[in-house]
């Protein structure tokens, strides 16, 4: 077996169940903990609470709202995450390979987006990263806030849109089966490393997002 | 035992789901700290808000998480006396528990709750500053942070009654409203007192004072420490029950609105015994059942602002209540900062900051966002209707040599009422 | 059976020099050599003899057999049948039985040394290679002895290169490719299932005409013809690049002649002469008569993760589905209960100890 095929088979295996094992651990290890009811008297609806909280959040590009009162002074972060954000989640999951290869995972598909709008989402979601990377060097707060985790997980999230990009536009001349190996072994990584580090926010961002909305809905405040 | 294991042990207890879900979700992304007036007005990094929180992140990550257990395995030692005084001075003197950095934060981490919390622990560990400390026990011991006693109160409203010529009804049964108002108010803004009879008279109202449920205040909401939390919030309460009142009105105070609703109702369950009313929705009450009405020249030519307050507004949801009333008082002159309502800046006084020497110099830096504001607009007054944040514009525009008016809205309501009898009651 | 140089045979069949110059540069190019090598070409032609041709067949179906047959380049067809002596081979010969195996022992012992081994077909190795005998002999046997004999081997097909479809999950006759079991020889693979006649005819041209090995890449087989991919030649890539797909084999986009990469094209991973050279005197290949490419010239084609699933769709998710998912998720479930209710514990006892401090200190 070459190493093509190990990445794509076995490897591929072991990280798809590793991840599934990790994310339903870190899920439900919040869920049995339990948490406080909210015994203040109620002056509005959780429910539209996180209704709201959700369209400001999701409703315009992710962290690109106009209304949020951090964007004032500094939009740096809030764009650059978004850029990042949007171009991740349509490469993801609107690109033709990838929408294959969740198939495989899934069972079902879904129609994609044509080439070239891939590759400006792909370039924008890069150009992203490496922006929030710089920020993360240079300004005082996210020097302070940046520490190996951050790295690791800025690498193992960079390295499969790198290589997916070099793969896909068949760069440097190298042979197809080398870059792919090398793309399935980073995505590999990603898949193993996320259950174990930071990058499950994108799925605890639901509950503390709902949680979120539905404390303050219930306060009858903006959330 | 050292501090660590202190603090360690408060946290741990109050260890759930959320508190887990919430440390978890962390992104790192530093956006809370352009959110929040401290960090702005000093550029400090060491104030952003997602910091304020260490020692509470620190007991949970290294209890409760794997990694966090293998690292704790490397770094022994504890914390330095260091780290553990800046840890009190990040969550007492560089914070007003203000939430705009909850509210700015992408991936809705309730940061105020967080940082209560971390105070919390903090006071159960002995650690609370030493002006705090002082406060609550004197409010444990006569019932106000200021020492304001019961005699001192009775002289107090002696002296004002017969300066304004207001009635101040004392221990009245069966009324429909108790209002009860703050020590800081009665010693250094006694207008608002003066001006809140005025406004009761003037709508007939039925109300009273309590001389044993005298204090809104509650400096142990600063200083984090639970039990007297809820002894401070239960004098007004045993006072309002003992009165037979439908109601408690609260006046310019910040955090009493909050405080006062949320541990009722742990006390009493809900539906609570009574109402608990904030004195924005009392005046607003008024007007929509026309029992006052105020007149719209009562500002003629002055421009009027109104600050937000972090409590009052964007975490007691009071938003409009105060634009509806300052509308019909300056209905041409009347022009709000930038930003407003949920998202206006903080002014750097509340949550304790103004009741600690320690934190005067910040809370003149954290002040500079506002003077921003208020330079863009130049009105010719603010209006307010918390105390703490009159008291900081007080000291922050003569700080910084502005020349505005800084006024309570209930003494602006009173100024404007119109003097032919109106109806009701 | 001819000490007589290529040349001499030639000229005794009748051709002119001139005829032998042309015939000599086509072949140049069929082999895939720059014109530079012409002269090489020629000389080699002039002072070599033929070198004899021994075809065996193991575990095979006879497919690359077929396409040999079907080589439509007639100069180099002629060459090899008429002056190239292929001495035996199993399905073309017409002779049979115990002859046929004697003749072929003694070409093996007269020319030893000489003779280029052809080997179609993998050779099964378990239990001693009793799936696959000649004769009463085992392939092994056979293989071991002919390779043992022979100047050089040309895997022709997949299966003599890798092991091919008998090689393919479970490999119950325990396949392989005759490199496997050959280690002393040089051998050259022209996988494929089958390969392109030509592809086939050129490269056993090339062995025996000019005595050398071709130039080979890291798989063994020739660069002249797998040198590159299908993909990187295939008439159907703008419709990749712009990423459009057919979804069906009758769809608008199939009709269109859009790229198949959807339907499991392995075009891109597949390094083979199709898309240039193609099939049935260049008329069409896979891909241009509306089917993706299967990747038959790679090893373990048959186990890449299936012909219709996109290359994109890893094999490891399909494995990973269904009972091992369900299984990681109660992993992960009970790992959570355990997390929680240690967490529940240290709760109780940070509680215990607060309480108890706080008695301490009252």
């Amino acid at each position: 077996m070459d190493w093509l095929e190990f990445f794509r088979g076995p490897m591929f295996q072991i990280a798809l169940l590793v991840f599934i094992l990790g994310m339903v651990y870190r899920f439900l290890r919040i869920v049995l903990m339990g948490w406080k009811k909210d015994y203040s008297p109620p002056r509005g609806s959780a429910a539209a609470g996180v209704v709201k909280t959700y369209v400001k959040g999701l409703g315009f590009l992710p962290f690109l709202p106009p209304k949020f009162p951090g964007t004032r002074h500094r939009p740096l972060t809030y764009i650059a995450g978004g850029m990042f954000h949007l171009g991740l989640f349509v490469v993801i999951f609107l690109s033709t390979p990838h929408m294959e290869a969740w198939r495989s995972v899934l069972g079902f598909g879904w129609p994609t987006l044509p080439t070239p709008f891939i590759d400006g989402f792909a370039a924008m979601s890069m150009i992203g990263m490496i922006i929030l990377l710089s920020n993360r060097i240079v300004s005082p707060v996210g020097r302070m806030l940046t520490g190996l985790g951050e790295w690791l997980n800025w690498i193992v999230v960079f390295l499969p849109l790198l290589s997916g990009w070099v793969l896909y536009h068949h760069l440097f001349g190298m042979p197809y089966q080398t870059i792919f190996a090398i793309h399935m072994f980073t995505v590999d990584w990603l898949l193993i490393w996320i259950p174990f580090s930071r990058i499950s926010h994108f799925m605890t961002y639901f509950i503390t997002r709902t949680m979120h909305g539905a404390k303050f809905g219930r306060l009858g405040v903006e959330p | 035992m050292d501090a660590d294991r202190k603090l360690a042990q408060y946290y741990l207890q109050h260890a759930d789901g959320w508190l887990v879900a919430q440390l978890d979700v962390c992104a790192r992304c530093g956006i809370c700290a352009e959110a929040c007036p401290f960090y702005l007005g000093t550029g400090d990094a060491t104030h952003t808000p997602i910091r304020k929180i260490e020692p509470l992140r620190r007991a949970v990550q290294e209890n409760l998480t794997a990694f966090g257990w293998l690292r704790s395995l490397f770094e022994k030692g504890g914390s330095s006396a260091q780290e553990v005084s800046d840890w009190v001075s990040e969550a007492y003197f560089t914070c007003t528990v203000c939430n705009r950095c909850s509210l700015a934060c992408p991936m809705g981490i309730d940061l105020g709750a967080l940082i209560q919390l971390t105070r919390e622990g903090l006071a159960a560990a002995g650690m609370t500053p030493h002006s705090l400390a002082d406060a609550v026990r004197r409010q444990d011991a006569t019932g106000s942070p200021l020492g304001v006693t019961r005699t001192l109160f009775e002289n107090r409203l002696d002296w004002l009654r017969q300066e304004e010529g207001v009635d101040l009804p004392l221990d009245v049964p069966e009324v429909d409203s108790l209002v009860a108002f703050t020590s800081i108010e009665l010693i250094k803004f006694p207008g608002n007192l003066a001006a809140m009879a005025k406004v009761m008279e003037a709508a007939g109202e039925s109300w009273t004072l309590s001389s044993t449920g005298r204090e809104s205040v509650n400096f142990a909401t600063f200083s984090g420490d639970t039990e007297e939390q809820t002894e401070f919030v239960r004098r007004l309460t045993e006072a309002a029950l003992e009165l037979g009142v439908k109601r408690i009105i609260l006046t310019e105070c910040g955090h009493a609105y909050d405080t006062v609703r949320r541990i009722a109702s742990r006390l009493y369950g809900l539906p609570l015994p009574f109402e608990v009313e904030n004195i924005l929705e009392t005046i607003v009450r008024f007007l929509r059942e026309g029992r006052i009405r105020l007149r719209p020249d009562a500002f003629a030519g002055q421009r009027i602002t109104f600050h937000d307050a972090c409590k009052l507004q964007r975490l007691g949801g009071l938003i409009e209540q105060p634009r509806e009333i300052l509308h019909l008082v300056a209905p041409e002159t009347f022009v709000e900062m930038t930003p407003n309502r949920e998202a206006q800046w903080c002014c750097g006084g509340g949550g304790g900051v103004l009741a600690s020497p320690e934190a005067d110099e910040i809370r003149m830096k954290a002040f500079l966002p506002k003077v921003e504001q208020l330079e863009r607009i130049s009105p010719d007054a603010v209006v307010t209707a918390c105390s703490t944040c009159r008291l900081q514009f007080l000291d922050g525009s003569k700080y910084y040599d502005m020349d505005i008016d800084v006024r309570g809205i209930t003494e602006v309501v009173a100024a404007a009422l119109e003097t032919e009898t109106p109806k009701g009651a | 059976m001819t000490e007589k140089t290529i040349y001499e045979s030639m000229v005794e069949r009748g051709l002119s020099r001139r005829d032998f110059l042309k015939l000599a540069t086509l072949m140049t190019a069929a082999l895939g050599l720059e014109y530079s090598q012409l002269p090489k070409v020629v000389h080699a032609m002039e002072n070599k003899p033929r070198l004899p041709v021994i075809w065996l067949e193991f575990q095979d179906c006879a497919g690359c057999s077929e396409a040999l047959t079907r080589s439509h380049d007639p100069y180099l067809t002629k060459l090899l049948f008429n002056d190239i002596s292929v001495d035996y081979h199993e399905t073309l010969f017409a002779a049979a039985g115990k002859q046929a195996e004697e003749n072929k022992e003694r070409v093996m012992d007269e020319y030893e040394g000489q003779f280029v081994l052809v080997v179609e077909g993998s050779i099964p190795t378990k239990d001693n290679g009793v799936y696959c005998t000649i004769g009463g002999r085992s392939a092994i046997d056979l293989l071991e002895e002919a390779a043992s004999k022979a100047m050089a081997i040309i895997s022709v097909g997949t299966c003599a290169s890798f092991g091919g479809l008998p090689h393919a999950n479970p490999n119950p006759t325990g396949a392989v490719g005759v490199h496997e079991l050959v280690k002393d020889k040089p051998i050259i693979h022209v996988p494929g299932c089958p390969p392109i006649p030509e592809v086939i005819t050129n490269t056993i041209a090339h062995v025996v005409l000019l005595g050398e090995i071709p130039e080979l890449d890291a798989l063994g087989r020739p660069k002249a013809f797998y040198g590159q991919t299908v993909h990187d030649r295939c008439p159907r890539r703008p419709f990749y690049e712009r990423g459009q797909f057919a979804e069906s084999y009758d769809d608008k986009g199939a009709k269109a002649g859009w790229c198949l990469y959807k339907l499991g094209c392995k075009g891109p991973t597949t390094y083979s002469a199709c898309a240039t050279i193609k099939w049935n005197e260049g008329v069409s290949f896979p891909v241009q008569s509306n089917h993706p490419c299967l990747g038959c010239t790679e090893p373990d084609f048959w186990d890449g993760g299936g012909f219709y699933k996109s290359l994109a769709a890893p094999p490891g998710a399909e494995a990973a589905r269904g009972a091992q998912a369900g299984f990681a998720s109660l992993g992960g479930a009970a790992l959570a209960v355990g997390s929680a209710l240690y967490a529940r514990k240290i709760k109780q006892k940070a509680a215990e100890e607060f309480k108890a401090q706080k008695k301490k200190e009252a």
